[in-house]
């Protein structure tokens, strides 16, 4: 077995458990009772700590056994959760997912860096208080005052019984014993084999066998406990610690009430029960029956509930993501193949070859789409993350904010999930700190004083929308205006829409807010989120009203492996445009602007490249040219190419690294015939444009002149 | 592993290699086969190379099974992993196992 794999397992998921902690903890704000939110909180706690002990993680465990016990007293009810405690809880989880982190990267637990010791030290001690007032049954020997009479012996007593899978779950009832004995030394083993059926009846792969141990050990409870902590949900585990009160005896008896006086005898047996005690306890052995019936009506209920969540576990597969690559990559052959002997069929003009490859051609289609939604993720789990980045900073600049999302069930691709993430959080945190007015400002606009920021994601034509909203003070167009005037960004004079000037705010360097605080407003934000985003091929807008509040609208494609193109041919060779950022077609007018870099379209200048020159094709250009107007982050230029050779489905393929230097080219795609196609890069096409623009900007006016004529 | 009658009506029954749960879905039906109808049932142990939890079960349950069914059931010839186990878990004294015979 590789280990680190294992421990690569143990991280992700320990992290998924502290997502979800993190998100119950975040609902349980509202609802501080909800007894099902309290378990979730409480398991992920649990299962973090079983599992680093499993990997001898001890710090962890430690650390994790001190909230584990804190929250069990929530659970019991001895606790309840109030936003200190759910804020202390918040950091216990921020600590454990550093921890986790520390571990991901390859570091060892024990050179912590100092802060994160002190750390770790001040939410212990924190964590303490809650267990104070009456001591966490956790640590029961620490009580010796009270009245309770002392029945056990001074050694351990542990009573086990084994759930039925514990053998086929690759666990041995008796190799806990040689394990405890390396805690400390075994007094006497009772063999419990009252469970244990006739031949006929037994299937030998269950496990029937029962201990009850008396061991010695100077193992503090949570040691002896973490041996166990892989049998304990299916089994029945109680542990005494030594001099345990006599009420421990008889609760055990009353959980053991099937085992009648059996049990009561191995107690005895094993010296952890004095044989006086015996006879009270026997009394309460009535008492303990209707206590065993009571527990017994509670339990079918747990374990339906347990079985709900794990059936709904079992409908979910974790697969390798490199695996999923390979898929979306074959069935990218696959079209390719497809497309290929659809062409042929085509050919060789024969209907039944031709029917044959439509039908081919239509399931790739679908095959291609059922793998492209196997990457699809929910952005609802991005989405919650954004719960806790509201609540700590509108705590920091003290004001009242909530989030509201909706349509968290969108899906789109899990490498936008993944990459969306930073812009958005800029996103939030700007309506956050400049979007919401002070509370001042806000009753005296007559508006509700707890601001709202909204997310919000849904559909639209073949690609996902994300919108992030917030009922703040909007956005002033003039004073936008007026800044991106001082700045430069316009010049004087020049007109401008509303819409228009509201989104020169993606412009680089541009700040509005008047005031810089330590989040956001240091006028480096809107123009690395608008970066980000076309990074993605998506687009961002703005719209705001003032008074009324701000909506940032970001457009995404579902997936980033396959796009629509516009295929295009200059000689011999075929070219692909990404089909979204063609603007139109025309004709290349007449031969008369031969040697110029600008054509007037209708009355605009237009720049283009000319892709023969571009990519020095010596074929001879053809009587008519055609020009294809691309459009990207506001700019426009034309392509000058010999054909248009229609829409074509693409799918990307990476050029090698001895290409990646070529600033034209940002991919390639095979064709039906087997042919390669070279996918332009417009973005950065365009930007060659405007450099050259400005390198001839001293003969940009002589140039104008002679378009216009 | 194999079952024999020998010349006094005691069947015998060696078990080699593994007895754990690898194997416990396999052994269980030589048991039962062993026992049904059997006057008196030697049953080899000597050979037993790995021993755990679910052995020892099917060792109890075949013990208790000859009990109900007056089969006069011997285990002979225990193996180290036996003996660790049995002394393990405070069973030493319920399932005694005699010295092989040569």
């Amino acid at each position: 077995m590789n280990l680190d794999s294992v421990i690569g397992t143990f991280i992700a998921e320990s992290q998924e458990l502290l997502q979800q902690m993190e998100d119950a903890l975040l609902q349980i704000e509202h609802a501080p009772d909800d007894a099902e939110r309290i378990n979730a909180i409480f398991r992920a706690a649990h299962t973090i700590k079983g599992s680093a002990g499993l990997f001898g993680f001890d710090s962890i465990v430690a650390f994790t056994h001190v909230a584990e016990s804190v929250l069990d007293r929530v659970r019991a009810g001895d606790v309840r959760f109030n936003g200190d405690l759910i804020a202390l809880m918040l950091n216990v989880g921020d600590h454990l997912a550093g921890l986790i982190s520390q571990l991901a990267s390859g570091h060892d637990l024990s050179d912590l860096p100092e802060t994160t010791r002190a750390t770790e030290a001040a939410l212990t001690g924190e964590l303490s208080h809650y267990l104070e007032p009456q001591p966490a049954n956790t640590t029961p020997a620490a009580a010796p005052d009270t009245p309770t009479p002392v029945a056990g012996a001074g050694h351990w007593h542990l009573s086990l019984r084994f759930g039925v899978d514990t053998l086929r779950n690759g666990m041995d009832p008796l190799a806990f014993l040689r394990y405890l004995g390396t805690l400390g030394s075994i007094l006497h083993v009772e063999p419990v084999l009252d469970h244990l059926p006739p031949l006929e009846a037994l299937d030998p792969e269950s496990c029937y066998l029962g201990l009850e141990v008396a061991f010695e050990s100077q193992a503090d409870q949570s040691a002896i406990e973490g041996a166990f902590e892989f049998v304990r949900e299916e089994g029945s585990i109680r542990i005494l610690p030594p001099q345990a009160p006599l009420s421990a005896f008889r609760e055990l008896i009353a959980e053991r009430a099937a085992e009648g006086t059996a049990q009561v005898e191995r107690l005895v047996r094993c010296g952890s029960l004095a044989a006086d005690a015996f006879e009270q306890a026997a009394q309460h052995n009535d008492s303990a029956h209707e206590t065993a019936t009571t527990r017994a009506a509670d339990t079918p209920e747990r374990a339906a509930k347990d079985n709900s969540r794990t059936s709904k576990d079992a409908n979910l597969i974790r697969v390798d993501a490199d695996k999923l690559d390979q898929l979306i990559n074959l069935v990218g052959e696959l079209i390719i193949a497809g497309a290929n002997t659809r062409m042929l069929a085509q050919r060789s003009n024969l209907a039944d070859m031709c029917e044959s490859a439509e039908t081919l051609s239509r399931l790739v289609e679908e095959v291609r789409d059922s793998a492209l939604t196997l990457r699809m993720v929910q952005i609802g789990a991005t989405f919650n993350r954004f719960q806790r980045v509201v609540r700590d900073v509108s705590r920091e600049i003290g004001k009242d904010i909530v989030l509201q999302i909706s349509g968290g069930d969108t899906e789109l691709d899990k490498t936008v999930v993944e990459k969306i993430g930073d812009p958005l959080t800029h996103l939030v945190r700007n309506a956050m700190d400049h979007g919401i007015e002070p509370a001042e400002v806000r009753h005296s606009a007559g508006k509700p004083l707890q601001g709202v920021v909204r997310l919000n994601a849904y559909h639209e034509a073949g690609g996902i929308v994300i919108e992030v909203s917030d009922d703040g003070g909007g956005l002033n167009p003039q004073k936008i205006l007026a800044k991106a005037t001082q700045r430069g960004l316009v010049s004087e004079g020049q007109q401008f829409g509303d819409k228009d000037l509201l989104n020169l705010i993606f412009e680089p360097g541009f700040s509005t807010a008047e005031q810089i605080s330590n989040l956001s407003g240091r006028g480096v934000g809107m123009d690395v989120v608008k970066r980000n985003i076309t990074a993605l091929r998506g687009t961002v807008e703005l719209d705001s009203v003032l008074g009324q509040g701000t909506c940032v609208r970001i457009r995404l494609p579902l997936t980033l492996a396959i796009i629509d193109g516009l295929l295009i041919g200059v000689g011999q060779s075929s070219y692909v445009v990404p089909l979204d950022m063609v603007e139109e077609c025309i004709e290349l007018p007449s031969a008369e602007i031969a040697g110029q870099q600008h054509l007037d379209l209708r009355g605009e200048v237009l720049p283009f490249i000319r892709l023969r020159q571009l990519f020095d094709d010596q074929s001879q250009p053809p009587r008519r040219e055609n020009v294809v107007v691309v459009r990207y982050a506001g700019i426009r230029a034309g392509l000058v190419v010999d054909q248009l050779l229609g829409e074509f489905q693409t799918v990307i393929k990476p050029l090698g690294k001895v290409f990646c230097q070529v600033p034209a080219l940002s991919g390639f795609t095979i064709l039906g015939s087997g042919a390669v196609a070279l996918i332009l890069d417009i973005p950065g096409l365009l930007t060659q444009v405007t450099q050259h623009a400005n390198t001839r900007i001293a003969g940009q006016s002589n140039a104008l002149r002679s378009t216009a004529q | 592993m194999s079952a024999t009658s020998l010349a006094d009506d005691t069947r015998h029954l060696a078990l080699d290699g593994p007895l754990s749960i690898y194997t416990a879905a396999d052994t269980k039906p030589q048991l039962t086969a062993a026992l049904q109808g059997a006057i008196a049932l030697q049953i080899d142990l000597s050979q037993v190379e790995e021993f755990d939890c679910a052995g020892l079960q099917l060792l109890l349950a075949t013990q208790a099974h000859a009990q109900r069914m007056d089969i006069c059931l011997r285990f002979i010839g225990a193996s180290a992993p036996i003996v660790e186990l049995l002394h393990l878990s405070g069973l030493a004294g319920q399932l005694p196992i005699e010295e092989a015979c040569a």
